[in-house]
């Protein structure tokens, strides 16, 4: 009897939160097509899968930001309907969102309490002293330090920003608590740090999501995990029915052959960038270094530590002194126009903000940055030519789109990255910097990406690469640059590439004596 | 489950190494564009009131006086626009809205119109037509500069509907209560309305959501703020604003009403609050701002009139300071920029 009603519950009622059956599509694109999702209260939940796969439509279902086409939401066996992100937030329902939803205009205080909770005094006016002060409680109950309450929002580095993000949500003390993407812009010991909160919030009885394309993160925290493939759920079980493979192959649909061992430093090659004593005011400090002609150097470090400067300096983005050479002679990079002009070319972080024309068709995106070319009759530019331009990039990079016409933003991130490599690639340069692009980026993006890497550095093209994973650059970079106090720290060559000299030098500034090791 | 905070110590620890730099970088560079763009329209207000006293050869204390009364409707109808441009829109309606009340004014509340009952009135027309505009914005989704250059021809037909040509009279009885003297003094009152504006902007959650969805809207929608609701109120409001300035243009500075009287507020009050120092994209901004800015754009008139210049060069330096003022607020935008890394840094 009373095993009998612990199997029904089992079967449907020991779900807390149910999306059932859900369907949405962007135009022609199925991002959902009859996905369910089940969740417990008291578990951490890993969604994982490709970009486009349809997590985070599902996800953002459940927010209330996004109204599913088909599909039946229930929380606690009731139907709920989430019409907007005040309904999901008064059922307990708090998201971290993938793009911040901070207001950059508004201090960081009022960005806590935003769209309800503000403390109010006897006047009901906001009282602002007070929302600052409770600030620094929340900050300093969840082990926050640095921010200050009364600074722009926008003002704040990315990760602080992000932190600032995470403890709006936790502060709401949420039932249900989804996490998409945070932790991609997070330092490893901050990622760390959010999880502990997630574990104790786990364990006070609440569910949470977290979206992730670190598998390792799923592993650490999670108690559950579904696999989304092609806008429906895939595989869903416990955390220890998978293995690393499994879901990888979940995911795919297929399995993946990842290409780890490293090629030898082409250290007969001869020099193809020499950056001499570049410097960017309160950013960069003093760096030098040579870049082999094929070669891919990393540039690993904590967040803020310069990575993203000296890239934007050798793009002629922000100012700097300092001298560049290329094949031995000294090249212009003071604008991104004579830097593309010299063969240095930059993949940049934010594709949203900085690489694409979101509303602009993915044809024009592709041909934007060269229209000189698809000049035909008359010097006007021939859609003809810019057609055929485009659809050989889009082929060679295997972008999944209805039609060249459609806006960029209809494509899945993943996609969207891939154009925006296209577009880059088409430059053609000799130097190409890639400035994080693989964060946020699914593993099937991110294998095509690296082949792509491999090929062009096969074809003698050199390549800086940043990352905030230091498992990229250990697989793929042969020779690693560790940036401390904005300059380089030290040049991991061979076998000294290790997670753990890696985060040895970006916290230290220097790796530990072979001695010390054995020790 | 202990209540400790789960700090991870050494993770957490070693970023505040980091953190505390970049607070140490906010202390140095503590100036933010709010102070500066605070401080500007403040500047420009002495330096042209200076002015003013020298061409005019004569100082009293009722000059601060006679230019803030000829600037009321200005600062009105400017309260009315700075609120849109926070939400990051813009309104030309007030032209339409603005002439279709003094047009009403003139001829429903003359010395046997009744009064009573159309004051009440024209004030709501302002606030319907501006929600209307609100109402349109928000549901068609068209540009609220569309959207209100469009109602703007409108109200201004309305206008010229109501009132053909410059002319009709306005009741003595509402000019002598508005412009004699009150029972508490004036310099109070305007203190008063300054104070609850201030305080509605920035105290209130109706302000920081105004604010929030100038800042970004897409992120004021995920942060659950009623988006659709604050920028129809906000439409709204800018309505009443102008169909208080209005009324008091034409009871108090004309004593008559003109179908084509509003034109002239729509770039005015852009300029105004511009000059005050608020950001065009929204957001950014406040309400002593455009009250200095309106105030200045006024001087500037009086200083001509009073060197003996044709009224033409009012308008050159007009144009010329909103340049210069955009320009200067761009400017040091930048430098700070410059200055702090902390918000440079992998932005």
């Amino acid at each position: 009897m009373q095993d009998d009603s612990h199997q029904a519950r089992g079967q449907t009622d020991a779900w807390d939160l149910q999306a059932l059956e859900m369907r949405k599509s962007y135009g022609k694109v199925n991002a959902l097509d009859g996905a369910t999702l089940r969740a417990r209260y008291g578990e951490v939940h890993a969604l994982l899968g490709e970009n486009g796969a349809g997590k985070s439509t599902m996800c953002k279902i459940v927010t209330g930001s996004v109204r599913p086409d088909a599909g039946e939401l229930l929380l606690d066996g009731r139907a709920i309907s989430n019409g907007s992100v005040g309904e999901a937030m008064r059922h307990g329902i708090g998201t971290v969102f993938q793009e911040l939803s901070l207001l950059p205009d508004l201090s960081v205080a009022e960005n806590m309490f935003i769209g309800g909770g503000e403390p109010r005094g006897r006047t009901k006016l906001v009282d602002r002293r007070a929302a600052r002060r409770r600030t620094d409680e929340i900050f300093d109950e969840l082990g926050i330090e640095g921010i200050d309450p009364r600074s722009a929002a926008g003002s704040l580095p990315l990760a602080q920003q992000q932190l600032v993000e995470i403890a709006k949500v936790i502060a709401r003390k949420p039932r249900i608590l989804i996490l998409d993407e945070a932790t991609s812009t997070l330092p490893r010991q901050d990622v760390l740090w959010l999880f502990g909160i997630v574990r104790r919030l786990r364990d006070e009885g609440a569910a949470v999501f977290l979206i992730s394309h670190r598998l390792r993160e799923a592993f650490e925290l999670a108690d559950r995990i579904t696999v989304f493939r092609n806008g429906a759920d895939a595989k869903t079980g416990t955390t220890d029915e998978f293995t690393e493979a499994t879901l990888v192959e979940a995911m795919l649909g297929r399995e993946l052959g990842v290409e780890t061992e490293r090629r030898p430093a082409p250290a007969a090659a001869e020099v193809r960038l020499e950056v001499r004593e570049l410097n960017v005011k309160n950013r960069v400090r003093d760096v030098s270094f040579e870049l082999r002609r094929g070669e891919i150097l990393g540039l690993a470090g904590l967040q803020g530590q310069g990575q993203t400067a000296v890239l934007q300096a050798l793009y002629g983005w922000t100012r700097h002194d300092g001298e560049v050479l290329l094949d031995g002679q000294p090249i212009d990079v003071r604008t991104p126009r004579r830097a593309i002009r010299s063969g240095v070319a930059l993949v940049p972080e934010d594709r949203r903000t900085q690489g694409l024309a979101l509303e602009m068709s993915i044809r024009d995106n592709l041909t934007l940055p060269t229209l000189r070319r698809q000049l035909g009759f008359g010097n006007l530019i021939s859609p003809a030519r810019e057609e055929r331009f485009a659809e050989h990039l889009a082929k060679s990079l295997n972008v999944k789109a209805g039609s060249l016409e459609d806006d960029v933003a209809s494509l899945s991130g993943g996609n969207q990255q891939k154009v925006l490599l296209g577009k880059v690639l088409s430059l053609e340069a000799k130097v190409l910097l890639f400035a994080d692009i693989t964060r946020g980026v699914d593993v099937g993006t991110k294998a095509d990406i690296f082949a792509l890497m491999r090929e062009l550095t096969a074809d003698g093209t050199s390549i800086v690469f940043y990352s905030s994973d230091s498992m990229e650059l250990i697989h793929m970079c042969h020779r690693v640059a560790v940036m401390f106090d904005h300059t380089i720290a030290c040049v991991l060559e061979g076998d000294e590439i290790t997670e753990r000299n890696i985060v040895q030098a970006s916290v230290s500034g220097r790796i530990a004596t072979s001695e010390e090791v054995k020790v | 489950m202990s209540a400790a905070p789960p700090v991870h110590a050494s993770g957490v620890a070693a970023d505040a190494a980091t953190r505390a730099e970049a607070g140490e970088q906010r202390g140095r560079a503590r100036v933010t564009p709010q102070q500066v763009t605070a401080v500007v329209p403040v500047v420009l207000f002495v330096v042209l009131f200076v002015v003013m006293i020298v061409v005019q050869g004569t100082f009293s204390g009722s000059l601060l006086q006679t230019v803030l009364e000829t600037t009321v409707p200005l600062i009105l109808v400017g309260f009315g626009q700075t609120l849109v441009v926070l939400t990051g829109g813009i309104d030309l309606s007030v032209g339409g809205i603005f002439s279709l009340v003094t047009a009403l004014v003139a001829t429903k509340m003359t010395h046997n119109g009744d009064v009573a009952t159309w004051l009440p009135l024209v004030l709501l027309i302002g606030l319907a037509a501006g929600a209307i505009n609100g109402l349109l914005i928000v549901r068609t989704k068209m540009q609220p500069f569309i959207v209100t250059l469009a109602s703007w021809s409108v109200f201004s037909g309305l206008a010229l509907l109501a009132l053909s040509t410059d002319g009709g009279s306005v009741a003595p009885g509402l000019s002598s209560t508005l412009s004699g003297s009150w029972i508490v003094p004036k310099a109070a009152v305007v203190t008063a309305v300054v104070i609850v504006v201030w305080l509605v902007l920035r105290r209130t959650r109706f302000g920081t959501n105004v604010l929030a969805i100038g800042s970004s809207e897409p992120s004021a929608r995920l942060n659950s703020v009623p988006v659709a609701r604050t920028k129809i109120l906000v439409y709204a409001l800018a309505g009443l604003f102008t169909a208080l300035g209005a009324v008091y243009y034409s009871s108090v500075l004309t004593f008559s009403g003109s179908p084509t009287a509003g034109d002239t507020f729509i770039l005015q009050s852009v300029a105004a609050v511009v000059i005050g120092g608020a950001s065009l994209a929204g957001g950014r901004g406040n309400m002593i701002g455009t009250i200095l800015g309106a105030c200045s754009l006024s001087m500037i008139a009086q200083i001509v009139f009073f060197a003996g210049a044709e009224s033409y060069w009012g308008q050159l330096v007009q144009g010329i300071l909103i340049l210069a003022a955009v320009l200067l607020f761009a400017t040091v935008e930048l430098l700070i920029r410059r200055r702090n890394p902390a918000s440079a840094e992998e932005a």
